[in-house]
């Protein structure tokens, strides 16, 4: 049965959004709480009475951190549809936002859809993910001493990125596509660190742009072997590595985007991986 | 032993300097492999392993491993192909045109240092 976190909410909008999902949901309702771990839950609602939109968006992006780049939407979820000002709410990690005053039907249908399991990569999918699961897993062990840990993969149409830097590459030729990786500053500023051997506090931002960059042309590099042995041909490109946060980045058309999650200790990062064969 | 490490990554020729100074080689860095030539140059050829990355701008490492291989000047020198490049056709290619060594990153200390004292033993 999947989980489902209401923080922050009024005892009406508890009981409303209770109802609604008692039937194929665990609810949990609590106050919002910078330290819950969250990745047990298949969605998050955060409710908010007040504009006060500085404090929502501070909460949004703490919830977001916390769910460690899983597939797991947060709602903005609000009294009245006049309390939403015009704040880039989706740049800040809400998949959705929602007012209690909306049509019971329609809101009822968002919220079944978002608890929707996500599909299973296909098994030709597979071969292509496979390897660079494998390479991400041995570049950071190799270079950095660290040991991640793959945590799942799900698929998405955009490629908006909540995290602070990524580093892209792109393939061409028979196949092509982009692989990117994304890190929150302090795991990539870890990770630059160890493979350097120098301390965290010695890592400057061109550094860990220079290592990042690199990082993401090792991976996708020493994946090509494997993936040329299953027909997958391509050429890179330099890597490039982009920093801020919620960047958007072009994808080729018609392909799917596979979102590798890892952990490493307390902390996560991200593979997105979109190929398309001519 | 003076070595020329030509890679775009500045993290990498860190690391990779760092590897080498034990055995008390001199290193000159170079982004690409137009500057591992101008280097080359400058030193008048007296350079005794180049440490090179494929893929790099402006001149990347397999084309200025073909154009030194082709000056009677430096081809002596043997070039280590440093690379994320991973799959047979490359090895061969860079083997075919003259690569005294083919290390795949990710690498650690000790295959980088094996492969470049495999090489010099080699020599």
């Amino acid at each position: 049965m999947a989980k489902v976190l209401l923080n922050d909410c009024s005892p009406d909008a508890s009981q409303i959004l209770t109802d609604m999902l008692k039937d194929n949901a665990e609810v949990v309702v609590e106050p919002f709480s910078e330290q819950r771990e969250i990745t047990e839950f298949n969605l998050v609602i955060l409710y908010s009475e007040s504009g006060d939109d500085q404090n929502i968006l501070r909460k949004i992006k703490n919830l977001h951190f916390r769910t460690k780049f899983r597939n797991i939407p947060i709602i903005l979820l609000k009294a009245k549809s006049e309390l939403f000002s015009d704040q880039p709410y989706f740049n800040f990690g809400v998949s959705e936002f929602m007012a209690l005053d909306e049509p019971q039907p329609i809101f009822n249908q968002i919220l079944q859809g978002y608890l929707n399991p996500g599909r299973q990569p296909l098994e030709r999918e597979l071969i292509y993910l496979t390897p660079f699961i494998e390479s991400t897993k041995n570049v950071l062990s190799k270079m950095a001493l660290m040991e991640p840990e793959f945590k799942g993969v799900y698929f998405k149409n955009s490629l908006r990125i909540l995290g602070d830097v990524s580093g892209v590459i792109g393939l061409s030729g028979p196949t092509e596509g982009t692989v990117i990786i994304t890190f929150l500053w302090k795991l990539a500023q870890r990770v630059v660190a160890n493979i350097m051997t120098v301390k965290e506090n010695e890592i400057n931002a061109e550094m860990i742009h220079d290592g990042v960059g690199e990082i993401i042309n090792m991976i996708s590099g020493s994946a090509k072997k494997s993936l040329s042995a299953a027909s997958y041909d391509f050429q890179l490109s330099i890597p490039t590595v982009i920093v801020g946060w919620g960047h958007e980045l072009g994808h080729p058309d018609n392909a799917t985007i596979a979102v590798l999650t890892f952990d490493v200790g307390d902390q996560a990062f991200v593979l997105h991986v979109s190929l398309t064969q001519k | 032993m003076n070595v020329i490490i030509a890679d775009d990554s500045k993290v990498v020729r860190s690391i990779v300097e760092k590897a080498i100074k034990p055995l008390g080689y001199s290193s000159f860095q170079a982004n690409h492999g137009g500057e591992a030539i101008e280097i080359l140059e400058k030193m008048d050829g007296k350079v005794d392993l180049i440490l090179m990355d494929w893929n790099m701008p402006i001149i990347d490492g397999f084309n200025a491993m073909v154009k030194i291989k082709n000056d009677f000047r430096f081809s002596s020198i043997p070039i280590i192909m440093l690379t994320s490049e991973s799959d047979d056709n490359k090895v061969k290619m860079a083997r075919d045109a003259g690569a005294a060594g083919y290390i795949k990153k990710p690498f650690t200390q000790d295959e980088l240092l094996e492969n470049i004292q495999q090489v010099i033993k080699g020599l």
